[in-house]
């Protein structure tokens, strides 16, 4: 299982890579990026709260992490 | 008592939170308050309060506190099938954290949170590290953290033992252009130490005898997670994300969730959701056992099932003030536990944040 999900990993890092090096988004034309609904992440609290609901009943964690930055709107 | 194994999982957001709160001005801040309900046909309801702040200090380091009460009330098949009463309890967490924009512009947090029921107690310490490239089209984040958990037993204070979680995280995001954005985040955790329900029991021999449940004492899964976020027009955004999960105990899941947001004129926005998730069961679980084996467990979370999950959510803001409420339904089918076939829950929630 653990060597499948390394796999998953070096594929995922390795399409990553391929993709940083193909294209930049300069700041001025991130301000669709930028725009309120592209927020279709719940807040901190709300995930929070749903994490209450699902990781509870459900027999399965983790992965909720694919949020974060690198939205180049700040 | 589970709930205290989601303080382990709560780390996982803190790379975005931290790096969201330095980009505040000095002395800018936020306080958010939330109430969220979930309520189900196997009697079970669930009120959780949230309060959480947080402050950007003139240099460039933010601390947060946040502060939830659950009230937990439940009569569900599982405790009727225990022959006790309905139960009742609360549960009460607070934590605090820092974030910090160190050298060559990393941002790195910690935080530390504890809580306390009349079973359990636990207490989780993590931190981060994460940093953009590239102008901001590539980010990276790294993450871990340690709970320790003090298991108990009401009304039975001979009874005690420990269980400890360790949660690595990692996770990218990538612009693919000016109105794509891709992410991926891999989990791994491992815990070792007492898994099972000090309440729940099997039954052996077609119902005869009743044994305690046994869980293995260590645990290793796993999850990966990839997600796309696009504009699909100028007030529509468009997010979807699949996740894999593994375990050695043998369970195995898949989740497919999706969101479209539109904005709303100035000030109101409204978002769609829809989740669907399907599990396979543990390679020790059965209803009922003929006989007693090294592990056992009738624990329907552990068992085959899927849900589906829809909903919305409407929020307000002007200024610094927002608001927002939230409405989901969820339905469960329980493909190999015959106590109960499935259940439909909802959940609802109202939240308020003033932004300064």
């Amino acid at each position: 299982m653990v060597t499948r999900l390394a796999r998953c990993i070096a594929l995922c890092a390795l399409l990553a890579a391929t993709a940083a090096g193909c294209v930049r988004v300069h700041p001025w034309e991130s301000e669709t990026l930028a725009a309120r609904s592209m927020r279709t992440d719940p807040d901190p609290a709300e995930r929070k709260l749903d994490g209450h609901v699902e990781e509870y009943r459900e027999g399965s964690i983790g992965g909720s992490g694919a949020g974060g930055g690198g939205c180049g709107c700040n | 008592m589970r709930l205290q194994l989601i303080g382990a999982c709560v780390l996982l957001f803190a790379p975005a939170a931290g790096a969201q709160s330095l980009e505040r001005e000095p002395w800018g801040g936020a306080v958010t308050a939330k109430v969220a309900a979930y309520q189900d046909d196997d009697d079970t309801t669930v009120v959780t309060s949230l309060v959480d702040g947080e402050l950007r200090l003139s240099v460039p380091v933010a601390i947060g506190v946040h502060a939830l009460v659950d009230a937990v009330s439940s009569a569900s098949v599982d405790v009727v099938s225990a022959a006790t009463q309905r139960w009742t309890e609360e549960r009460v967490e607070a934590g605090l954290r820092s974030s910090f924009r160190g050298p060559a512009a990393i941002d790195a947090s910690l935080g530390v949170s504890g809580s306390t029921e009349n079973d359990w107690s636990s207490t989780t310490v993590r931190g981060s590290v994460g940093r953009d490239f590239a102008e901001k089209n590539t980010r990276l984040d790294l993450a871990a953290g340690y709970t320790a958990n003090r298991v108990g037993r009401a009304r039975d204070p001979g009874f005690e033992d420990d269980l400890g979680v360790v949660v690595i995280e990692a996770g990218a995001t990538q612009l693919l252009d000016p109105r794509t954005l891709v992410g991926v985040a891999a989990t791994l955790s491992g815990s070792r130490g007492f898994h099972a329900s000090p309440y729940r029991t099997v039954l052996v021999g077609g119902g005869r005898f009743g044994f305690p449940e046994t869980l293995p004492d260590e645990r290793m899964r796993g999850a990966l997670t990839v997600r796309v976020l696009r504009s699909l027009a100028r007030r529509i955004g468009w997010e979807a994300s699949y996740r894999a999960y593994a375990d050695d105990w043998g369970v195995r899941s898949q989740t497919l969730a999706s969101s479209l947001a539109f904005e709303l004129g100035r000030s109101w926005d409204l978002r769609l959701r829809a989740r669907g998730y399907y599990q396979w069961a543990a390679a020790f679980y059965r209803e009922e056992y003929d006989e007693p084996l090294a592990y056992m467990t009738s624990d329907r979370e552990l068992a085959t099932f899927w849900d589906v999950e829809g909903g919305l959510k409407l929020g307000w803001s002007s200024g610094p003030f927002a608001i927002d409420a939230k409405a989901d339904a969820i339905v469960y089918r329980f493909v190999d536990f015959a106590r109960l076939e499935g259940r439909v829950a909802l959940v609802s929630s109202l939240g308020a944040a003033f932004t300064w």
